[in-house]
């Protein structure tokens, strides 16, 4: 019977998960190693790119200042060279400007005259003014370098002036740059990174690149400065990880900075990690799902076929055969099998051949003792007819005429007759005994009447106290020569108790159970011990008696404690065309044509 | 056998499971840069908020936002190594020149046509394939500074002027020495359009089977190149600087008070009244024309286009579908003067003041310039235009010479 497959109990969830554990823990070690590796690589690059990064903002600052002084410089230059700031020329002025604030992308640009009033017309172009421009002659004594300057809308510009002589009149050109989002965005292009900026100017942020940009500048503490290294700020408008690099001097009223606010390095690595865990997760799914797959196909699925084949060869069939491709261990093993299973194949048919020839064997001999003992039976009833009807009738006869020579003898001298008188009773004792005989060789009334009146009328005759008991009258009738097979066990068993047991007391049972004759004998004698007496001719000759019929029989005995032999006959013959009659036959058994059929003699009379 | 069947399911089924899960999770992954290429007076406030909306929406993607002069772009985009995901031009001319990615198929998923107005539309459209989004329209108006009218005794202008009726108005705003003149005019193919459109010309014709036919030497054409002229030699306007002179030179003039009059659109309306709030600027229609019987202006606006070789045309597309939503579209109308695509915007309140209801009034008779689909062709006509406002030819001989070049770039004679 073939048992399902436990999924606890597979080789197959063993060996697999045994793989994930071992892929798992290796799996873990090496991220937790490469996590620890990683942070400390990760953070020193981090600052490493965050310093560059800086410089190259505080480059592209100086870059755009460097830009507006060599332009304006250059612009002023073109405008005193074509008299552009003469009256008659401001129209060109303006034009001038106009044009040149485009072409140099100025957010501002405008001329003043050396007191940093605006001329008329207003000059005045790139859609910034200034707030105030009493600020001008402080950028000019600064030197050739933009300071950060208020301008009128709030925002903040990077400007500077250049100063101009035409006509004896001292004029500024004044330019700059918006230091706003827009320079914000272009800074973060210019650092190449998706981190954000921040522009701070007079302690607030007035351009970045963030989504929702703080109106403060993020840093660790309240207090007007920033740190200078990436620090982590935690506040209810910005978190993350900032640093700044301060621009223009120290004293500077409108103290300006640009901000960088980086990537966590930490949550960067964390999405790393993620990502390589999902993917090693990933593969490690794959790797066991494929050593699953092989492992299922190269080593279960055979095992489960050997397996099958090896419970079919239990159930049987022997024909069925191990089979395995490859020359792997679980095809050795199944080569192994297969020959083991041809060799039991062919053991087991020797085997059967030979059972079959003990059996053939076991039959013939049994065949052969019960025709020995019908045989037997049949010679002992032949001898009892003859006796019957040869010389006990020629016995009868000489009585009839030794009666009748007596009483023809009146005149006989009497002791003549006496002695006749003593000759017949010689010959009626001799005619009794022969009768006797002839009735223990073969009592007629066990063909007649059957097992359990025979034995009763023969036990009558026994002085001995015989008590017969069977379960039911009539006792039923078996076939003949199971019933003087019986019988003369029984006869046998019960000379036994009287000629060797000394027994007071015996007792028969009789009872047909089944296809089973159960015949007890049980003596109160003194015993014996059976081991001692197996080889004794009466034993051993009941017991052939009984295997004969493929009976059996047990004794039962020891010193001082009696004996109880129990026979057991089947109530058919092994073989045979009437080897089992039906109950209630003995009338059909009384006619002669069933006597023949049995091949029973005739009851002797 | 059924073991191994199951197994092989579950495993396919898992496996998909997870790799859908390592291709779907990817959060933390670098994100996607963005290019895009604005012209160099957008990158303001209100564009800057929509990047930095859309990476808010979009973590995944960071947009770097380059400027380049309109005149040039498309020049400067197709000088690129490798080509942006949004550039701001007219997409119409992108795909002319063979430079843009058609997007019928997004516009079916994520646009009605029907919204847009039907010029912005036309900016956007090639051989009746949708080639970019309509980022803004406008159109030139005459913009006046309506002190300076007050100033010399003249009314201010209730109804549009015909090309001698304003000379006649300039001879009066124009001061004897010169300093404050009527006009500024710029030399851009784009500004002398209105002028030659209000005086029912055109530059260029495209006939059915797709072919350029110029007309720079057309009666509309000359005509209004030669009043223009005439303005300049008789000391109404401002001759320009130099050649290539841009808004920026006339604005300046404008703002500063030398001018009196310049053709603009909104977007200078909405600079002006930041640089100079206590002045009375006003608007007026484009004249009309020498005889007084046509009507026209430059249609202005901008689109947005995929240049070919983008590698993000659909996130490329769904940056130009955020930058022209509603809220950014009031807010580059209120701030930068830059008129929305879609009519539904104009139910704001900010569309009832007059000076932008004139800009749309004047959008019904506005044609788009079409001469940029055709850079040689522009360039000669540009080159005419500027030789004639400066006196340096015939205006007629240079478009004649410009017309007769231009058909030769164009392989047609």
């Amino acid at each position: 019977m073939r048992r399902p497959l436990r999924l606890r109990s597979s080789i197959l969830v063993k060996s697999v998960a045994a793989v994930v554990l071992a892929l798992l823990l290796s799996t873990i070690v090496t991220a937790l190693t490469f996590s620890r590796l990683t942070r400390s690589a990760l953070a020193e690059r981090s600052e490493q790119l965050g310093r560059g990064q800086m410089s190259i903002m505080q480059e592209a600052y100086g870059a755009r200042d460097r830009h507006l002084v060599s332009n304006l410089r250059n612009l002023t230059q073109i405008l005193v060279t074509q008299n552009m700031f003469s009256e008659g020329n401001r129209a060109s002025l303006i034009a001038e400007l106009g044009r040149a604030a485009a072409n140099l992308e100025l957010d501002m640009l405008s001329v003043v005259d050396g007191k940093g009033r605006l001329l008329s017309p207003p000059v005045a172009v790139g859609g910034v003014t200034l707030a105030d421009a009493e600020g001008l002659p402080r950028i000019v004594n600064d030197g050739l370098r933009s300071r950060l300057v208020r301008a009128a809308e709030g925002s903040f510009v990077q400007a500077m002036a250049v100063s101009a002589m035409s006509n004896n009149q001292e004029y500024l050109v004044v330019g700059g740059f918006s230091f706003d989002d827009e320079f914000a965005f272009a800074l973060r292009k210019q650092i190449g990174s998706h981190d954000d900026v921040l522009l701070v100017a007079s302690g607030r942020v007035v351009g970045s690149t963030l989504p929702l940009p703080p109106a403060r500048p993020p840093s660790p503490t309240d207090s007007d400065d920033l740190p200078t290294s990436p620090v982590k700020v935690d506040r209810a408008d910005f978190q993350g990880l900032v640093s700044y690099v301060t621009l223009g001097r120290t004293a500077d009223p409108e103290r300006a900075a640009i901000g960088l606010v980086l990537t966590d390095p930490d949550s960067l690595l964390e999405g790393s990690l993620a990502r390589a865990r999902l993917v090693a997760t990933l593969v490690l799914v794959l790797v066991t799902l494929v050593l699953g797959v092989l492992l299922y196909r190269h080593l279960i699925r055979p095992l489960m076929r050997l397996a099958g084949t090896a419970r079919r060869i239990a159930g049987g069939d022997l024909d069925a055969s191990f089979e395995a491709s490859g020359q792997d261990e679980i095809a050795m093993l199944a080569s192994s099998l297969e020959q083991m299973r041809v060799e039991l194949h062919t053991k087991l048919e020797l085997i059967a051949r030979q059972a079959d020839d003990l059996q053939r064997q076991a039959s013939d001999l049994q065949e052969s003792s019960q025709r020995i003992v019908t045989a037997e039976d049949n010679e002992r009833h032949r001898l009892a007819r003859d006796l019957h009807d040869g010389i006990q009738q020629e016995l009868v006869v000489l009585r009839m005429r030794i009666g009748m020579a007596a009483d023809a003898g009146e005149r006989a001298p009497a002791e003549t007759v006496r002695e006749f008188e003593q000759l017949g009773a010689d010959l009626d004792a001799a005619i009794e005994r022969l009768r006797e005989v002839t009735r223990n060789l073969y009592p007629s009334i066990l063909l007649d009447r059957g097992l359990a009146v025979a034995t009763r009328s023969y036990i009558r005759r026994l002085p001995l106290n015989v008590r017969l008991t069977y379960a039911s009258e009539p006792f039923p009738r078996l076939h003949p020569a199971i019933e003087s097979g019986a019988y003369f066990l029984v006869c046998e068993a019960l000379t036994n108790a009287f000629k060797h047991a000394q027994s007071s007391e015996i007792g028969i049972a009789l009872r047909v159970e089944g296809d089973l004759l159960t015949v007890d004998v049980q003596d109160d004698g003194r015993g014996f011990r059976p081991e001692e007496v197996r080889g004794s001719g009466g034993l051993l000759h009941m017991h052939d008696r009984v295997r004969s019929f493929g009976g059996d029989l047990e004794i039962v005995s020891a010193p001082g404690e009696g004996t109880v032999i129990r026979a057991r006959f089947p109530t058919c013959l092994p073989d045979g065309a009437d080897a089992c009659l039906p109950e209630g036959n003995e009338a059909a058994l009384s006619q002669p044509a069933a006597r023949e059929r049995t091949g029973l003699p005739r009851p002797a009379g | 056998m059924i073991l191994n069947h199951r197994m092989s399911r579950a495993a396919v089924l898992l496996v998909a499971v997870l790799v859908g899960a390592a291709c779907g999770g990817s959060g933390e992954a670098a994100p996607t840069t963005l290019r895009v290429m604005m012209t160099d007076d957008w990158t303001t406030p209100p564009v800057l908020d929509a990047v930095r909306d859309f990476e808010r929406l979009r973590p995944d993607v960071r947009v770097v936002v380059d400027k380049a002069p309109i005149r040039n772009m498309l020049d400067h985009v197709k000088g690129t190594a490798s080509p942006p995901d949004v550039v701001q031009s007219h997409a119409f001319a992108a795909a002319a020149r063979g430079m843009a990615e058609p997007l019928d198929d997004l516009w079916d998923k994520a646009l009605r046509p029907s919204e847009f107005f039907p010029g912005a539309l036309d900016d956007v459209t090639f051989a009746g394939h949708r080639y970019g989004v309509p980022l803004d329209t406008n159109a030139l108006v005459l913009l006046y500074n309506a002190d300076h009218f007050r100033a010399a005794g003249l009314p201010l202008p209730q109804r549009p002027l015909t090309f001698p009726q304003l000379e006649e108005v300039a001879r009066a705003l124009t001061t004897p020495d010169g300093r404050q003149r009527a006009l500024a005019l710029g030399t851009s193919t784009w500004q002398t359009f209105g002028w030659v459109s209000a005086n029912g010309g055109e530059y260029v014709r495209v006939t059915d089977d797709g072919r350029p036919q110029f007309m720079f030497d057309s009666p509309a054409v000359v005509d209004t190149i030669a009043f223009l002229a005439g303005l300049v030699r008789k000391g109404l306007a401002h001759p320009p600087r130099a050649a290539d002179t841009h808004s920026s030179d006339v604005y300046a003039l404008f703002e500063s008070g030398a001018t009196s009059m310049y053709t603009s659109a909104a977007w200078d309306i909405a600079k002006l009244r930041r640089a100079q709030p206590g002045v009375d600027y006003r608007a007026m229609p484009m004249p009309t024309g020498m005889s007084g019987t046509t009507q026209g202006s430059a249609m202005g606006g901008s689109s947005l286009f995929v240049p070919k070789g983008s590698k993000h045309r659909e996130l490329a597309f769904d940056f130009m579908t955020h930058l022209i939503s509603d809220r950014y579209a009031l807010r580059l109308a209120r701030e930068q003067g830059r008129l929305p695509v879609r009519s539904r915007v104009y139910t704001d309140p900010f569309f009832e003041d007059p000076l932008f209801r004139l800009v749309l009034e004047q959008l019904q008779t506005a044609r788009p310039e079409r001469i940029d689909s055709y850079p040689d062709a522009g360039k000669l006509l540009a080159n005419a235009i500027d030789q004639s406002l400066r006196e340096a030819h015939d205006p007629a001989v240079a478009l004649r010479e410009a017309q007769v070049n231009a058909r030769a770039s164009v392989g047609t004679s």
